[in-house]
C-alpha cells in the first residue's frame, strides 16, 4: 500500500471496503491475513538472502587473505539482512491486516446495534490516550473519558480515531 | 499429548521448532570450527557459514512461529464476525452489545 494512496484517516467506510473485498472475513478463504502475492514475495526474498549467503561463504573460502574474505563476509551479512527486512516486512503487515480487521470487526458490531446518536457530538478522550473519540465509539468505552472541543484536541497533538471518525 | 495431531493443526510452529533446531545445531557446528581453526583466515569461512546460516534459520523459525500466533488472531476475529453475521440476520441482538464497560485493553 504506498503512502499517497492511504488517505489520513481512515473512516468507517472506507475500512470495509478497503479490507472486505481483499481478505472476506467470514468466509472460508480467509486462513491467514497475507496475500499469496506477500507470500511469493517473502519466499522469493528469502530465497535471494539465502543465496548471498552461500555466495559470501563460497567466496570466502576460497580467498587467501583476511581482507578478501571480510569483503565477502559482508556479501554474506547483506544476505541476512536481506532475509531479515523481509521477514520483519511480513510480520509487520500481518499485524496492520489483523489490527485492521479487529477494527473493521468494531465497526460491524457498531452495524449490528447502533449508538445512540445524542445532540452531544463532542469528541473525548482520556488520559494516556493518543486519539480523541466520538462518545459512543467502542474503543473508548470503558475508559475515563472527557469531552472537548476538537481543535483542543488537535492543539494537544491528538490524533483523530481512524474507527469512528470524530 | 498427540504428537502427529499437534504437528498436522500446528505445522508451522512445527516447522518452526524444527527450523530452529536445525539453527542451532549451525550455529554450535560453525562454534566448533571457528575453535578448532587457528588462523582468522580459518575462522572465517565457519563464520560466514555456520554463524550466518544459523542465524539466518533462527530468523525463519521466529517468522514461522510469530506468523501462526498472528493467523490464530485472524481465525478468532473471523469466528466472531461469522457468529455477529449469524446473529445480525437473524435478528437476535450480539452478546456484549451492553456495551462492557469493565475497561482493560489497549489504549488507544
Amino acid at each position: 500500500m504506498s503512502p499517497a494512496s492511504t488517505p489520513r484517516t481512515l473512516s468507517p467506510q472506507l475500512l470495509r471496503e478497503r479490507w472486505w473485498p481483499r481478505n472476506p472475513i467470514g468466509g472460508s478463504a480467509s486462513i491467514a491475513p497475507w496475500s499469496p502475492e506477500g507470500l511469493a514475495r517473502l519466499v522469493l526474498t528469502n530465497g535471494a538472502g539465502l543465496v548471498l549467503l552461500a555466495l559470501g561463504w563460497y567466496q570466502a573460502s576460497g580467498q587467501v587473505t583476511v581482507r578478501g574474505q571480510l569483503t565477502w563476509l559482508n556479501v554474506g551479512l547483506a544476505g541476512l539482512g536481506v532475509g531479515g527486512v523481509a521477514n520483519g516486512a511480513w510480520l509487520l503487515r500481518g499485524r496492520q491486516a489483523v489490527g485492521m480487521a479487529r477494527s473493521a470487526l468494531l465497526l460491524d458490531r457498531g452495524d449490528a446495534s447502533p449508538p445512540p446518536q445524542g445532540p452531544d457530538e463532542t469528541p473525548v478522550t482520556g488520559p494516556g490516550m493518543t486519539r480523541f473519540h466520538r462518545a459512543a465509539c467502542p474503543l473508548a468505552a470503558g475508559k475515563v473519558v472527557s469531552p472537548a472541543p476538537r481543535a483542543e484536541h488537535v492543539r494537544r497533538g491528538l490524533a483523530p480515531c481512524e474507527v469512528c471518525d470524530p | 499429548m498427540d504428537v502427529k495431531r499437534w504437528v498436522r493443526h500446528q505445522w508451522d510452529r512445527a516447522a518452526a521448532v524444527v527450523v530452529a533446531c536445525g539453527g542451532l545445531v549451525v550455529l554450535f557446528l560453525g562454534l566448533a570450527g571457528v575453535n578448532r581453526a587457528h588462523l582468522a583466515t580459518q575462522q572465517i569461512p565457519y563464520l560466514a557459514s555456520g554463524g550466518l546460516l544459523g542465524l539466518f534459520l533462527l530468523g525463519i523459525a521466529a517468522t514461522l512461529w510469530l506468523s501462526a500466533d498472528l493467523r490464530d488472531e485472524w481465525r478468532k476475529l473471523d469466528e466472531i464476525h461469522r457468529d455477529l453475521r449469524v446473529a445480525r440476520d437473524e435478528g437476535v441482538p450480539a452478546a456484549g452489545d451492553g456495551r462492557d464497560r469493565s475497561g482493560g485493553g489497549r489504549r488507544r
